[in-house]
């Protein structure tokens, strides 16, 4: 009887820690379910310690400070701009603050629609400077069904009606312009080389026009590989202007950029000794050589982070 | 089979199963810890994680030290670190081969990846890495495979356990009655005999008046 005994009590205890075990395992089951992605958007906008921000137009003393700059406030000062939705456009820039469209005839006409905007302010009481120390630009790469049989970037004839794979993010650029040393400076940023991405960088009236071919008898330029050249075999002609192509100069990593040095004294203006704008812009570079059309509807990601 | 032999195997068995309960406890643990995708399943503070090698061909276990921002301050070269990139959505790894402090912040340059990494972008020091079993845990922290090789054993486990329970139970409350029904006719068998014994001494009294 004794062993009797024993050996239902190491059965309870055997039951017991089963079902210990059973509970822990069923709630992180669910947990694993309920994993949460991080998103570089969902990432808010933290202001380094002592400094505060804004986001939007008028007089430090009517914008609304922050430590941190949350995903709602952007989306809120976008929605509040583009009250009919915010869509991106091709554009193009020499210098990454003034933006033209690119026509069909000739150099495309000064254009913000497309374009996104965002006003930052920076104030603080113990530092004078502000910079940029990390960006991340991402879109999801997805595949379009080719209507034309083109050269992409890469120099790879690509068929008609083939499956061919494009990241939003890759004619990205990013621009921030800001006060350093008193002169306006502007950094622009693209991304890396990737498997699908060319980097564009800079080009001073550059002939994007590529090499030409023979049509019925007539040498005719067919476009630099990539999407000028898909524009070329949709449309039978080159984007205007495509003879003399300037587009500003990139960077393609972010590692302790100065981007704005505050003005001081602003305690009467701004409440704190220091004070500065920052814009950033974002746009879809029109000449890069990813920018297809059918990027136009995509979503890209955006992530910026500044140090005092 | 000799009951020296039975007794130690049922030994063994027992570690086993309290081996295998305590394992499936510490992955249980561990694993409620990656609430977002970014975090890394650790059981104070000693985590595991799957990570691809720099030319995608392979998926390793690596055993690592989970840190704090604050920890993180000291990092010396050559450290092997862990963290999570935005756009792959993957850890990656890397040895630090710069390490710039500024007044108010420290930044780490790793090998291969073109970004600053601040401190709070660190998650985890490198322990050790076991190669070819990233795979196998990556898939027991996705759903369907936690769901297959851990939740359904566990559940397997404790309707075996239930069973076995049940059965010592009826088996006790068998043994239980079979002793009580013994105690009872031990008493009754007694109470027989008692009477008996008055009966005997009332007869012997009767005999001997009527001499």
């Amino acid at each position: 009887m004794k062993s009797m005994t024993r050996k239902l009590l190491l059965s309870v205890m055997a039951v017991v820690l089963s079902v210990i075990a059973l509970g822990t395992t069923t709630f992180a089951w669910f947990t694993i379910t309920n994993v949460a992605n991080v998103q570089p958007f969902n990432a808010e906008v933290i202001s380094d310690e002592g400094i505060e921000i804004a986001i939007g137009t008028g007089t430090p003393m009517e914008l609304e400070w922050k430590t941190t700059l949350t995903t709602q406030d952007i989306y809120d000062y976008i929605a509040s701009v583009h009250t009919a939705g915010f869509f991106f456009n091709h554009l193009t820039s020499v210098d990454g603050r003034n933006f033209t469209t690119l026509g069909t005839s000739g150099p495309g006409v000064g254009s913000t629609e497309g374009l996104l905007e965002l006003p930052l302010h920076f104030r603080s009481d113990s530092t004078s400077e502000i910079n940029w120390t990390q960006v991340v630009l991402s879109g999801t790469t997805e595949s379009f069904t080719t209507r034309v049989g083109f050269t992409d970037s890469k120099g790879v004839a690509q068929i008609a009606n083939s499956t061919y794979n494009v990241n939003p993010a890759d004619a990205i650029r990013v621009s921030l312009s800001g006060n350093v040393a008193s002169i306006l400076t502007t950094v622009v940023y693209e991304n890396p080389s990737s498997l699908t991405n060319t980097v564009l960088d800079a080009r001073v009236a550059a002939d994007f026009r590529g090499t030409q071919e023979d049509v019925l008898g007539v040498p005719t330029y067919i476009g630099v590989n990539g999407a000028v050249n898909y524009f070329y075999r949709s449309n039978a002609m080159l984007p205007g202007g495509a003879d003399a192509v300037t587009v500003v100069d990139t960077i393609q990593d972010v590692t302790l950029t100065k981007v704005l040095d505050m003005t001081a004294g602003s305690l009467a203006t701004a409440e704190r000794e220091y004070y500065g704008t920052l814009t950033v812009r974002v746009w879809f570079e029109g000449w890069d050589a990813e920018a297809y059309n059918s990027l136009l509807g995509k979503t890209v990601t955006l992530s910026l982070r500044f140090e005092g | 089979m000799k009951p020296k032999t039975k007794k130690g195997f049922k030994i063994v068995l027992s570690f086993i199963f309290y081996g295998f309960v305590m394992l499936i406890l510490a992955f249980s643990v561990a694993t409620m810890k990656m609430k977002y995708s970014n975090d890394i399943a650790n059981v104070m503070g000693l985590g595991f994680l799957p990570i691809t090698t720099d030319n995608n061909t392979q998926s390793n276990l690596l055993f690592v030290n989970v840190q704090t921002p604050e920890e993180n301050m000291d990092l010396v070269m050559n450290d092997s670190v862990v963290f999570y990139e935005l756009h792959e959505h993957q850890f990656l790894k890397g040895q630090i081969v710069a390490k710039y402090e500024t007044d108010q912040h420290i930044f780490y340059q790793v090998e291969g990846y073109d970004q600053l990494l601040t401190v709070s972008d660190i998650l985890a020091v490198e322990i050790a890495e076991v190669p070819h079993l990233g795979s196998l845990v990556a898939f027991l922290q996705s759903p369907k495979g936690f769901a297959l090789a851990v939740l359904m054993p566990v559940i397997f486990l404790w309707i075996i356990e239930s069973i076995v329970l049940v059965r010592y139970m009826l088996l006790y409350h068998k043994r239980k009655l079979e002793k009580e029904f013994e105690l009872a006719a031990k008493e009754k068998a007694n109470e027989v005999e008692s009477e008996f014994e008055l009966i005997r001494k009332q007869l012997l009294k009767e005999f001997n008046l009527d001499k």
